[in-house]
């Protein structure tokens, strides 16, 4: 019998409640056992996303994650369909936005359909089909989907965004639409399926079962649907380099849009699983974490009213660091003194540090919220599939919360000064910036 | 805990329901013990539906008041409640709509009590202040201008304004923007004396809890509350009988086309709810509906969605769909009319209907696994008059035939009981109507 994460009776920690399987060529498999509810979740990543291209067209990873689910070895398009939708059963693959260098999938259903899971995974992951009539309609979506986003403030302002601080090349770069629609037209199926026969392999995958599922089945089944997959591992390609950055601006005019989008900030540096990583978090969560209490939420919002909402964060500390930004909605009328708040709320931080008590109301949420965001299956998947990813024990999950708690105030200030830099901010707004719509 | 101060209502599928003997507070409890985490929520029986002319937001509004301060709660002593509720590391939020507002946390276990004794403040304590207001109305002047950004708000904002003419369901929950402009404290603290009472308000718990401790937590921080004595307007408004097709156009700037169609369809407590449902998932849920093959994997449209709303009072059955550059209005439209058509003609497949009975086993499965989803779901069923429709609905569901669907089909998706309204881009006017 396995041992039960979740027995409220006897709550020991991760590191003893989960079991560690090997993939073929190196890949990991993590499983839970959560008999309190009849489900089950897998989730995974492998090495597959944007930033393992060489020749900069990125958009072909994404569209071999998007042509998964039409069509395998197996399954048209259609009886895939009818298989995962005939059982309860909910897949997606995607491009991760956390992870540039993976994609993502996840599946999830009750725990009697293990095996079908199982049987659907490898067929999706190992032996898609690419059919040529399946790629023009994602080619078409794809363009849809772009020409939605032109009239987009917030795709608009964060793309500009990412134009300010990354080079071409950059993976964290959002190519204008233009680019992207030209490179999509032209991506064949010989592309994808040169792609996929590169870089799709048990070698880099990472994944997770948690739900109502014994280990030996899942072994046994997962074993048996992903035997003998390996190709030869990739190195991550280079990444251009990010300049320091210099502070610019960029204003976007939209018809017909009376909120506009704001970001400001700059590329970032840090990285899930680097020493400073609870501190620097913890230094970001008195900024902007939450719009109602963090200090640009009281200034911005609770005083003086000019948003709705308001956040900062590190977007993207797995593989290839993500920017640090602060992303507000605001009328044009309240644009400037906004913007200007922000930066006097950041200076005043910077010069200062967090005082001890906040800090300590941070450690506090943190470590809490690290509880409560285990509180599902698909919960703990994620998190196991990220500890994985980034070459982490899984002790790190019962120790993060602890070591939240301990990160001193002087910790906080350091990282704070380290990893956010008000010299270096680019800003971007996009929306009807006269006003009146 | 008391015996004597509670009552026992009902206990059905997992869930219980207790009332407090003295001032009427309903109390769910519905132990899940997939994590050592819970969820406490508090819904109130007031929705944007309770709003009249002139006050329209208020209940909006209100909620976002609620986190400005109660007398125990609020920045002057260092406790406000985001900053309380942060520190414990909750998870939680507020929402208003049509028929309810609900407050929420998920806490670590051990921290349950601060989320009952915030939301027993906030029940008859709460400061509703003409400064807070003045601050917080420019903060939701904001929200709903981020409204006005999206076109599939600008078109469900219509629709409900094309299809309701008498009944309150006509206005946005939000407000309209005049009154969100103009909404006085008084009004809102009046608001909030005759709506925030026990006897109006249902406290429901969920995840890792036991019973008996869950209720004497309950009965700490609510029991010394009093029901006011302010008398509770009920809406008696009635929708009449739509007797004609209704239609509407919005022409602004963008670059994808919308199209939205309702029906007018009875209350959520109804029996015709569950085969409107079905109906619905047959239409448009997974890539084999009948909609997401006609229109989907055709390229015709980016996406459709189709629901039956569930509430207090009589609602709509709803079909969206998002079109691909350069596609028309009207032949998406018609495609749209066929198929509802063909649902109120002949039977549904044995396979349709089953499929959708697995999707609801499977969902109601993952509302079961997380304390969060099994609040959400009882509030919604508090909303619309009765939780014990989160109990029943799989066999609600189950006993769902072909022959049921095809009859609400035809007795509500008929031309005359639709409402059908067009976003249609600038960039594109020659499209419209």
């Amino acid at each position: 019998m396995t041992k039960n994460l979740f027995d409220p009776g006897d709550r020991i920690s991760f590191a003893e409640r989960v079991t560690l399987h090997a993939f073929d060529g190196g890949g990991r498999l993590a499983v839970v056992t959560n008999t309190h509810a009849p489900t089950v979740t897998i989730a995974g990543m492998l090495q597959g996303g944007p930033a393992m291209v060489t020749d900069g067209r990125f958009a072909v990873p994404s569209l071999v994650a998007a042509m998964l689910e039409r069509g395998t070895a197996e399954f048209s398009r259609m009886a895939l369909a009818r298989e995962l939708e005939d059982h309860g059963l909910q897949l997606d693959v995607r491009s991760s936005s956390s992870a540039p260098a993976s994609v993502s999938f996840s599946l999830q259903g009750l725990a009697e359909e293990l095996p079908r899971m199982a049987d659907i995974l490898s067929s999706v992951l190992r032996r898609p089909s690419f059919p040529g009539e399946e790629l023009e309609k994602v080619q078409e979506r794809i363009l849809g989907v772009l020409q939605h986003e032109r009239q987009d403030t917030s795709a608009v302002a964060f793309g500009q965004f990412t134009r300010l601080v990354y080079p071409v090349g950059h993976p964290h770069r959002r190519r204008e639409v233009e680019i992207r629609e030209a490179e999509v037209k032209e991506i064949t199926r010989e592309d994808l399926e040169i792609f996929h026969a590169r870089h799709y392999g048990g070698h880099s995958l990472v994944c997770a079962v948690v739900g109502d599922v014994e280990d030996v089945d899942v072994q046994q089944l997962f074993g048996e649907a992903l035997f003998g997959w390996g190709v030869q591992a990739a190195d991550l390609p280079a990444v251009p380099e990010v300049g320091v950055g210099v502070p610019a601006r960029v204003d976007t005019e939209l018809p017909d849009r009376p909120n506009l989008d704001v970001y400001l900030g700059h590329a970032g540096d840090l990285r899930f699983g680097d020493t400073d990583y609870p501190a620097a978090q913890l230094a970001n969560s008195c900024l902007g974490q939450s719009t109602l209490t963090s200090r640009l939420g009281v200034a911005v919002r609770d005083e003086a009213g000019l948003t709705y909402g308001i956040n900062s964060g590190f977007m993207g500390t797995l593989q290839i660091p993500g920017p640090w930004v602060i992303s507000l909605s605001v009328a044009s009328q309240n644009l400037e003194r906004a913007l200007g708040l922000c930066r006097e709320v950041l200076d005043d931080f910077l010069s200062t540090g967090p005082l001890e008590a906040e800090l300590e109301d941070e450690r506090q949420a943190w470590a809490g919220g690290y509880q409560v965001g285990l509180a599902t299956n698909v919960g703990v998947a994620v998190e196991l599939v990220k500890t994985l990813l980034a070459g982490q024990d899984i002790s790190r999950m019962d120790q993060f919360p602890k070591e939240l708690l301990a990160v001193s105030r002087d910790e906080v200030t350091e990282a704070l000064r380290r990893h956010i830099n008000p010299k270096r901010l680019a800003v971007s707004v996009a929306g009807t910036l006269g006003g009146e719509v | 805990m008391n015996k004597a101060s509670y009552e026992l209502v009902e206990r059905r599928g997992g869930v219980s329901e207790f009332r407090l003997s003295h001032n009427g507070l309903s109390v769910l409890i519905a132990p899940t013990a997939v994590a050592p985490v819970a969820t406490l929520g508090v819904v109130y029986r007031v929705g944007s539906k309770d709003e009249v002319a002139g006050h329209t937001g208020a209940t909006h509004m209100l909620e976002h008041l609620m986190f400005k301060g109660t007398k125990r709660f609020n920045r002057s002593r260092g406790t406000e409640i985001a900053r309380v509720l942060q520190r414990v590391g909750a998870n939680f939020n507020a929402t208003t709509w049509l028929d309810r507002t609900n407050y929420y946390a998920t806490v670590p276990v051990e921290h349950l009590e601060t989320a009952a004794d915030i939301e027993a403040d906030r029940m008859r304590g709460a400061l509703v202040r003409d400064e807070d207001l003045e601050k917080e109305r420019s903060v939701v002047l904001n929200e709903l201008d981020r409204g006005e950004n999206e076109p599939f708000e600008i078109l469900l904002k219509g629709l409900f304004a094309h299809a309701f003419i008498e009944h309150p369901y006509h206005h946005p929950t939000i407000g309209w923007r005049g009154d969100v402009e103009a909404i006085q404290g008084e009004t809102l603290r009046r608001f909030y004396n005759t709506f925030y009472q026990p006897d109006n308000a249902s406290v429901i718990v969920a995840g890792d809890i036991e019973e008996k401790p869950a209720l004497d937590l309950v009965e700490r921080f609510f029991g010394p509350l009093e029901s006011g004595s302010a008398r509770r307007p009920r809406g008696t408004i009635r929708e009449g009988r739509q007797r004609g097709e209704r239609r509407f156009t919005v022409h602004r700037s963008g670059e994808l086309g919308f199209i939205g169609c309702v029906w007018h369809i009875p209350e959520g407590l109804h029996r015709d709810i569950a085969p409107l449902g079905v109906a619905a998932q047959i239409l448009t849920e997974g890539v084999v509906s009948r909609l997401s093959r006609r229109l989907v994997e055709t390229n015709l449209c980016l996406g459709v969605h189709a629901s039956a709303m569930e509430t207090h009072d009589p609602g709509l059955f709803q079909v969206f769909a998002t079109l691909a550059p350069g596609v028309e209005h009207a032949d998406v439209e018609a495609m749209i009319f066929e198929e509802v058509h063909a649902l109120g003609t002949a039977m549904a497949e044995p396979g349709e209907l089953a499929r959708a009975k697995v999707q609801c086993r499977t969902d109601l499965a993952f509302q079961r696994e997380s304390p969060a989803r099994l609040v959400s779901a009882l509030t919604e069923a508090v909303a619309i008059g009765d939780w014990r429709t989160f109990a029943d609905e799989m066999d609600r569901v189950a006993e769902v035939g072909p022959e049921d669907v095809m009859r609400v089909c035809q007795m509500y998706l008929k031309p005359s009981n639709r409402t059908v309204g067009w976003f249609v881009p600038e960039s594109d006017p020659e499209n419209g109507r």
